[in-house]
Order: structure tokens, then C-alpha cells, then sequence
């Protein structure tokens, strides 16, 4: 299990990059298209310049070549060998290091990856989803200090990908490999990580448990990925004592738990906008009267564009309660945004989220 | 398709070039186009090759003409294939040779004709260089084109994976590029034996172009035709070795690429 | 796509229609004629210079030159010309393996081959056998090819060892190879030994020493000019005998003629295709005076037994079958 420390990490696509990976965890770095993962990626790896440092237990191996650096690299693309088998992909690794007892060790990865009978086929014959476990084995051959996985699930429909996701972490876990794991994915972070990194536009804007990333987002740009964006400007301020004060959103008087000064912006993740079709019974804190303006179904979950006032609040609904209650475009409905759940992300003294 | 339903299929396409060979025996033997267009039927152009074959004269201009071609193939194409290796593996290399090639590149090979016949004049040298010259260029460059379109993921794979420079070399980048090398092969052979036909036609006296050209002097159709058959056979039989040890080196996964 | 296949095999009979409507063409009196580029055609370059043609009422409606007479024989075998000035031995080749229906109508001159050689290398015909001796000759079934194995069998060379040392080129190449010093010797029709000659090069040995009689050029026609305008056939036969006996008359200006219609720095009078002579290889009235009077005997006059024996030689080097010489003459009217 080893420990990776990056520091001050400047290059065309990074701007200050500095983070640590905690050995045997697996961190997804999440962020959009030209966030500067990849870079990242091939930074460690050692494919790319770069200014700064980077240190595996401790030692720095900024001088080390791609080769001896001994880092495991599944590429977005996976780049099997097409002119090797199966098995002679897999032992590429071991044969240029020249290991010894190389069949074993091939049969054993085989074994683990189940493809144990795909070993003599070529690369262009096999399903995307072999390829993946393939290039799994091939890159944790040389028993690797360290895996990069960069975006591995790109390629695979929707069940195959669940299945690589839970194979992945089987055998993370099993071998306790550190693992640094690229995505653009949300729910892959919230099933793979066991911290959570964000990335935009080359700098790291948060590193957290998923729990802190997703639910407080440090900065409007965490807020804008991890979204969908429940940000709201607010006016006015009211302070209520006892640690609350009351903002106005959109024309709607919200409640937060804040003890800080005036409030500029709150967010509130969508997984914890409550909706319901009947007026939910309780206090009535933070509970609006809206209206479906758009529903968006995905396999996984249903979210809910609802306006409210001048404010538009999105908020995910689980599969059966859509279909139960049929929420199309202009159906009445409540919601109420939980106070515990209710971020000050713009305003005096709010929280930063660079602690880390 | 099934190996009988392959052999089916060869069968049928011999029916066409039958047919041909029917209707140039007619046409010729009884002269069915009057006019001095003599042409001799294909029956009489193979006695006539019986003849040569027989007479031993047919076996000497072709062994001349094949060692010339083989000779002149390998060298160039092996100076071609090591040159493109270090030109589409070395950045400097390509950049301080091919300005220099790209100027002799288009000068086609018999253009180099008269002034070699002043270097090393009516010899076994000239056609073999001439063939050689033929023979460097297009493998020259389909080795570059070979190496330099080999995806740049599958380098940084190997080399994550421990392998120096050299070795992605060997194991990754010219396994890969087997296929554009093979294809410059390919082109080179046909313009060989094109190139050996020329050569031997200037002055040389031995070959099959000198049993062309004395042919062509005694107006001797027939071996003429002989002469054009072998050039062609040649072509493709050299043609068809390289398509097949490609399919041996790479058949199994280079439709995929 | 039916039409595509249609238009594509229409293609292919396009070559076979220049022909066919040649055959069918007919009416025109004027005719296509071929000299070689040589002096061996001397009576043809003074009948064009002096309009003999024209006097006679024959029409010319074009005219080549070709630098080897194997190269007229090509054309004659494609149909190209009506009547050539033309070696014999070429004239055989396209009669016997071209099967062009031609006739010899006439001579031009006997003799008119001669192989010149380097002197500091070889001085006698024996010194042709030593090694390292390179000798040039034009392509097997050409008259200095049978003059080679006329001088084997006469001194009584290795055939083998002689054959292996010959380089085979068109007449203007072999003497650029001898002058380069590729060659050590060149066996060429005139007027190229001539022109070595003045180069400083000796002449070895000639025609005449190798062959007593040999006939060097004659004029054919095809057999369709015979057939259908015979008087035009006869007037060649006449013109070709008028230039014949201007050239006897007048070798000073009949070698000046035909330098100047083989210069190519000068530039000859009518249009040119096929063979020219390199610049630098200048061909001086003096060199084909020279030439014509004592390495040529120009003569119309035509000896069958000398075409049998031509018809024989090439027979026994497996260049043609034997066949009947007078299949291909027709001397009505050469009365020389």
C-alpha cells in the first residue's frame, strides 16, 4: 500500500495542483471534459513534463522515467496490444521486466479478471467488456505501487459498466492497490471512492469523503459539477438567533443555519429536495407550494426541474415515485428543502472548501 | 465462404481468361482481321515456350533476370526498411534526411537510366542498382508512414509498463507497422521486375528484357508474347509471396487495426 | 451498370478499328514511305532532294526515318508504311516472322557494314578473343549480327567465349560506347564505322572481306501497293535507279545531300520521326563520301542467289525457317 503525494504540480493543462492519496483507498478525481485529470494522470505516470513534485512513500520520483516508476495505467481507450493475445497482453509487463515465474503469474491475473479462456484470442475479437478486464490484468501485472484508471467505464453500456464497477472494486480491494480513478461520473464517484477530488479548469477545487464533496461544495464551480446546480442567490438577511437567519431566494423566504454575517449564495444538493404530490405533513420550515416544469428520467433516477416563485429548484425523485405519481410538466407539487442539508456558500465567513 | 465453395469460385474465374484464350486462337488462326497486325495464337506462343524451355535459352534469360531482380529487391528494401526505421523513429534523422530524399524520390527509377550506364556501365551493376533504387523509396516510406501512425496510446502503454525505448521498438511500434511494410513490398516487387525488363533492354545481354528485345528485332511475335507472359506471371507470383507471409505475420489481427 | 460493361468491352475493340477501316479505305494514289537513318538510303535522301519523286508523278504523302532498319521492319509489320528503303536482312525478318506481304523491288547497295575498333586495344581479329575485350553490336537478326558469325566461322573463333563479349545497342549507341571507351570495338551498318573512323578508331575488318556480294539495302513495297498501283511501283524501281546513277555521277554532292538530310544539327526538309543522330557525333559530307564510295557499292541490281544465301544464314541461326527467295521478290523491273 502506498502513499502518493503530489505538490505544486504546474503544467500546461495543471495550476497548482497538490494532493494526497492515502495508501490502499481509491480516489475518483472528478470534473468536466479539460478539467486537467488525464494530465494528472500522465503526470504521475510520468508521460508528461511538469513542474513540481510528486513522492510515493516518501520518496520523490519526479526523476524516474515512465517505466521505472512502476505505476499501473488503464488508458480511456485501453490500447491492447492488437498484435498480442490475451495472455501476451497481460504478460507484457512481466516479460520486459523480465520476471520470473511469468506463466504462473499470467494464469493467476487470468483466474482473477475470470478470462481465463479468452487467452490465446487477439483484441479486436473480444466484447468491450473483456477488453476492460483485460487491460485491468495487464496494467496490475507487474504488481503496479499504484493504479490510474481513467475513465475505464466509458465505453460500456449500462449493465456491463455496474458489473466492471463492482469487479473493479473487488479487486481493488483484494490486491489493496492505491488507487487514483478518473471520471466525469457522479455515480461512479458515489460507488468507487472512497475520497473524492474535483477538478476545473487544472485546479483541484475540493478533495473530500463523498459525503462532503456532494453535499458542501466548496465553491460554485464544485456546485456547478456536482449539481445539478440548486444554487440560489439571496437578498436580504435576516438573523433569526439560535444560529438561524432567514434569506429571501427567488421571492421565497428561506431558513438557513448559518452563523457566519450577510448571505450571498446557498446550495442544496438535489438528492435532498423532498417532493411530494400531497402537502407533506410537519413543520412547515422551508416548504414551498411548485410546479413541474420539466422532468428529466435517466436510468438510475428521475430529477425534477420545479419552479418556485422566481427560483427553480431541481431535485431527485426515486424511480417509483415518479411513475406513481405521474409528475409531468405542470402538475402541483411540495417541496422542502431540508435545513440540515441548506450550504452558505457565498458570504462572510463562509465555508471554504480548499480545507484539506 | 467454404473451401469448397472457394475453390467453386476460383474455377469460375478461370472461365473468363478460357474464353479469351478461345476467341485469340480463332481471331489468329484464321485471320479474321485482315491487315498486317500479325499476331500468333496462343497455341503457337506456347510451343514456342515449350521450345525455349527445351532448348535451355528460356532458363538462362530467366535466372539472369531473377537473380538481378532478387539481388536488387533485397538490397534495396532492406536499405530502405532500416533507413525508414531510423527515420520515423528519430525526429532529427527524418528531419535531416527527408528534405534529400524527397528530392530524389519523384525521379522515377529508369530516369536514373543513362547516367548509371556511365557509372557503372553495360554491367551486372546497373540493372541491380537501378532495381535497387526502385525497390528503396517505397519501402523507405511506407516504413516511415508505418511507424509514425502507430497510435501514440500503445507507446506509452509499453512504456508504463517498464519497456525502454528499443524495445517498444521491437515489440510494439514495427509489429504494428508490418502491414504499411508490407504493402511498400508489395508496390516494390511488381516495379522490379517492370524496372529488370528496361534495364536488360538497354545493353545487357542476357535476361528476359534482352530476350525481349532480340525478339522484338527478328519480329518474333510469338516470343514476345512468352517473354510478356513471364513478366506477368513473375509480377504476380512475387506479389502473391508477400500477401501471403503478411497474412502469416499479420492475418490474425490486422483486420481489426 | 449494363451500360458501363457495354462501353468498357467496346473499348477493347477500339485498337482493332484502325485497321479494319484501313482495309476498307481506298481511292488515294499518294503513299507512306520509311527510309533508315543512314546512309545505306542515300539514293532516297537524293531523290527527295533532287523531286525525282515528283517527276515521276509519284506522290509521297509522308515519310519517317527510322535509325535501325529492325525498327522499320516494325513498322512495316504494323502497316505503317507502303514502300521502304530497308536492309535485307530486317526485310527477312518481317517477311518470314512478321508475315508482312512485302516484295523487293530493287536493290540499293551491296556491302555497307564494317567493324571498327579501338587500336590500342585490339589490332587483328584474333585479339578479339583476349579477356576483358568488350565488343558492341546491334540486336541478334540485324546484318552486322550474321557478319559476326560469318567473321567466328571465317577465323575460326570461340563461338561461346566470342558471343559473351558482345553488348547489344542501336548503331548511334554503339559509337557514344566506343568514343566513351565502354567498347572496344563496334560492328555498325555505315555510316556510323566511317564516322568511327575519323574518330581515330581502324576499321578491322568490313563486309566486303566477310561476304563477297552481299546485298546491303533493297526498296520493298507491300504487296497491296503491288496490286493495286503497279505503275507507282514501277516508278520507285525508276527513281531509285535515276538516284542511284546520280549518286555514281556525282559523289560530292550526293554526300553533301546526304549529310544534310542525316544532320541533325541542320535540320532535313521534310517531317521526322524515329531515330536521330546525338549532335555531337558529327556526320561530315567528307565521312560519307567516303562511305558511299568505298564502303557501299550502290548498285540496283539484285542477285537471287545472294537473298537465298542471306535467307540460309539467318536459317542456320535459327533467326527464320528457309523458304524460297523468290517469295519474296518481284524484279519485273529491275532490269539492271
Amino acid at each position: 500500500m502506498s502513499d502518493i503525494t503530489l505538490s505544486k504540480i504546474n503544467n500546461f493543462a495543471c495550476r497548482d495542483v497538490s494532493l494526497s492519496i492515502h495508501g490502499g483507498e481509491i480516489l475518483v478525481l472528478l470534473g468536466p471534459t479539460g478539467a486537467g485529470k488525464t494530465t494528472l494522470l500522465n503526470v504521475i505516470a510520468g508521460l508528461c513534463p511538469y513542474r513540481g513534485r510528486v513522492h510515493i512513500n516518501g520518496h520523490a520520483i519526479d526523476h524516474l522515467t515512465a517505466g521505472q516508476r512502476n505505476v499501473g495505467y488503464l488508458f480511456q481507450d485501453l490500447s491492447l496490444f492488437p498484435h498480442l493475445t490475451v495472455a501476451s497482453n497481460v504478460a507484457y509487463g512481466l516479460t520486459v521486466r523480465t520476471v520470473s515465474r511469468r506463466e504462473e503469474r499470467v494464469r493467476e491475473l487470468l483466474a482473477l479478471m475470470k478470462i481465463e479462456h479468452l487467452a490465446e484470442r487477439y483484441p479486436g475479437d473480444l466484447s468491450g467488456g473483456e477488453r476492460q478486464r483485460v487491460a485491468l490484468a495487464r496494467a496490475i501485472a507487474p504488481a503496479p505501487r499504484i493504479l490510474l484508471l481513467d475513465e475505464p467505464l466509458s465505453s460500456l453500456d449500462f449493465r456491463t459498466s455496474r458489473y466492471f464497477m463492482m469487479e473493479i472494486r473487488r479487486i481493488q480491494r483484494t490486491l489493496g492497490i492505491t488507487t487514483l480513478y478518473v471520471t466525469h461520473s457522479l455515480i461512479e464517484a458515489r460507488e468507487m471512492a472512497d475520497r473524492v477530488g474535483v477538478m476545473c479548469e487544472g485546479r483541484l477545487e475540493q478533495v473530500g469523503t463523498v459525503e462532503d464533496v456532494f453535499i458542501y461544495p466548496a465553491n460554485e464551480r464544485v456546485a456547478d459539477f456536482i449539481g445539478p446546480p440548486n444554487v440560489f442567490d439571496c437578498e436580504g438577511c435576516e438573523v433569526l438567533g439560535r444560529g438561524l437567519v432567514e434569506v429571501c431566494c427567488g421571492g421565497n423566504k428561506v431558513i438557513v443555519s448559518y452563523s457566519g454575517g450577510a448571505v450571498g449564495k446557498i446550495a442544496i444538493s438535489s438528492r435532498h429536495v423532498y417532493v411530494s404530490t400531497e402537502k407533506p405533513p410537519g413543520p412547515t420550515v422551508n416548504r414551498f407550494r411548485g410546479v413541474v416544469e420539466e422532468v428529466m428520467a435517466s436510468d438510475l433516477e428521475t430529477r425534477c426541474r420545479i419552479g418556485v416563485g422566481n427560483m427553480t429548484v431541481v431535485a431527485e425523485v426515486p424511480q417509483g415515485m415518479y411513475e406513481e405519481r405521474a409528475l409531468l410538466p405542470g402538475k402541483e407539487v411540495f417541496i422542502i428543502l431540508k435545513l440540515k442539508w441548506i450550504n452558505v456558500i457565498e458570504g462572510e465567513g463562509a465555508v471554504d472548501g480548499s480545507d484539506y | 465462404m467454404n473451401s469448397q465453395g472457394k475453390k467453386g469460385s476460383e474455377t469460375w474465374g478461370l472461365v473468363p481468361i478460357a474464353v479469351f484464350l478461345i476467341i485469340w486462337e480463332v481471331v489468329s488462326r484464321f485471320h479474321v482481321f485482315s491487315g498486317y497486325h500479325f499476331v500468333p495464337p496462343p497455341s503457337a506462343v506456347m510451343g514456342e515456350f515449350y521450345r525455349l524451355v527445351v532448348a535451355g535459352d528460356l532458363g538462362v534469360h530467366f535466372l539472369s533476370s531473377l537473380t538481378r531482380v532478387v539481388i536488387g529487391f533485397c538490397a534495396g528494401s532492406i536499405a530502405g526498411f532500416l533507413t525508414g526505421v531510423m527515420m520515423g523513429w528519430n525526429e532529427g534523422a527524418h528531419r535531416t534526411f527527408h528534405p534529400i530524399f524527397s528530392l530524389f524520390y519523384p525521379i522515377p527509377a529508369l530516369g536514373w537510366l543513362p547516367l548509371f550506364m556511365i557509372w557503372f556501365g553495360i554491367s551486372e551493376a546497373l540493372p541491380i542498382v537501378l532495381i535497387f533504387v526502385s525497390s528503396f523509396f517505397p519501402v523507405l516510406y511506407n516504413t516511415i508512414t508505418g511507424i509514425r501512425t502507430v497510435p501514440k496510446n500503445y507507446i506509452r502503454v509499453a512504456e508504463t509498463l517498464g519497456a525502454s525505448r528499443y524495445r517498444v521498438l521491437i515489440t510494439v511500434i514495427l509489429p504494428l507497422a508490418l502491414p504499411n511494410i508490407f504493402t511498400g513490398l508489395r508496390l516494390t516487387t511488381g516495379m522490379a521486375w517492370r524496372v529488370i525488363i528496361a534495364a536488360e533492354m538497354v545493353a545487357i545481354p542476357t535476361g528476359i528484357g534482352a530476350l525481349l528485345m532480340k525478339a522484338q528485332n527478328l519480329i518474333r511475335i510469338d516470343i514476345i508474347i512468352v517473354c510478356l507472359i513471364i513478366l506477368s506471371v513473375m509480377c504476380l507470383a512475387f506479389e502473391r509471396f508477400f500477401l501471403f507471409a503478411e497474412r502469416r505475420l499479420t492475418g490474425e489481427w490486422s483486420r481489426h487495426v | 451498370m449494363k451500360g458501363i460493361v457495354t462501353l468498357v468491352m467496346a473499348l477493347w475493340l477500339l485498337p482493332v478499328c484502325p485497321p479494319l477501316l484501313a482495309a476498307t479505305a481506298g481511292g488515294d494514289t499518294s503513299i507512306t514511305m520509311a527510309v533508315e537513318f543512314v546512309d545505306h538510303a542515300a539514293c532516297a535522301f537524293v531523290a527527295f532532294d533532287r523531286e525525282m519523286f515528283r517527276s515521276e508523278g509519284v506522290v509521297i504523302r509522308s515519310h519517317s526515318t527510322y535509325a535501325t532498319g529492325m525498327a522499320l521492319a516494325a513498322a512495316l509489320t504494323r502497316g505503317d508504311v507502303d514502300a521502304a528503303y530497308i536492309c535485307l536482312v530486317p526485310a527477312i525478318n518481317a517477311y518470314a516472322n512478321g508475315k508482312v506481304p512485302l516484295k523487293v523491288v530493287a536493290g540499293t547497295h551491296r556491302y555497307g557494314y564494317g567493324l571498327v575498333v579501338d587500336p590500342r586495344r585490339v589490332s587483328t581479329v584474333t585479339d578479339l578473343e583476349r579477356p576483358g575485350i568488350r565488343l558492341g553490336c546491334p540486336r541478334e537478326g540485324s546484318p552486322p549480327d550474321l557478319l559476326v558469325h560469318e567473321m567466328i566461322q571465317r577465323y575460326g573463333l570461340d563461338r561461346e567465349n566470342t558471343l559473351k563479349k558482345i553488348r547489344r545497342m542501336s548503331p548511334p549507341k554503339l559509337l557514344m560506347a566506343l568514343k566513351l571507351g565502354q567498347l572496344d570495338g563496334a560492328f555498325m551498318p555505315e555510316q556510323f564505322p566511317t564516322m568511327g573512323e575519323e574518330m581515330g578508331f581502324t576499321m578491322l575488318v568490313t563486309a566486303r572481306d566477310l561476304w563477297p556480294h552481299m546485298q546491303g539495302s533493297v526498296l520493298v513495297v507491300t504487296e497491296t501497293l503491288l496490286e493495286r498501283h503497279p505503275v507507282i511501283v514501277k516508278k520507285l524501281v525508276t527513281v531509285t535507279t535515276r538516284a542511284t546513277a546520280y549518286i555514281a555521277a556525282h559523289p560530292g554532292e550526293a554526300s553533301r545531300i546526304v549529310a544534310r538530310w542525316l544532320s541533325v544539327a541542320e535540320g532535313p526538309a521534310g517531317p521526322l520521326t524515329g531515330g536521330t543522330i546525338p549532335a555531337d557525333l558529327e556526320i561530315t559530307p567528307e565521312a560519307i563520301l567516303r562511305s558511299l564510295t568505298t564502303r557501299l557499292e550502290c548498285s540496283t541490281h539484285i542477285d537471287k542467289r545472294e537473298v537465298q544465301k542471306t535467307i540460309h544464314a539467318m536459317a542456320r541461326l535459327g533467326y527464320v525457317e528457309e523458304f524460297d527467295a523468290s517469295r519474296m521478290l518481284d524484279l519485273r523491273w529491275n532490269h539492271e
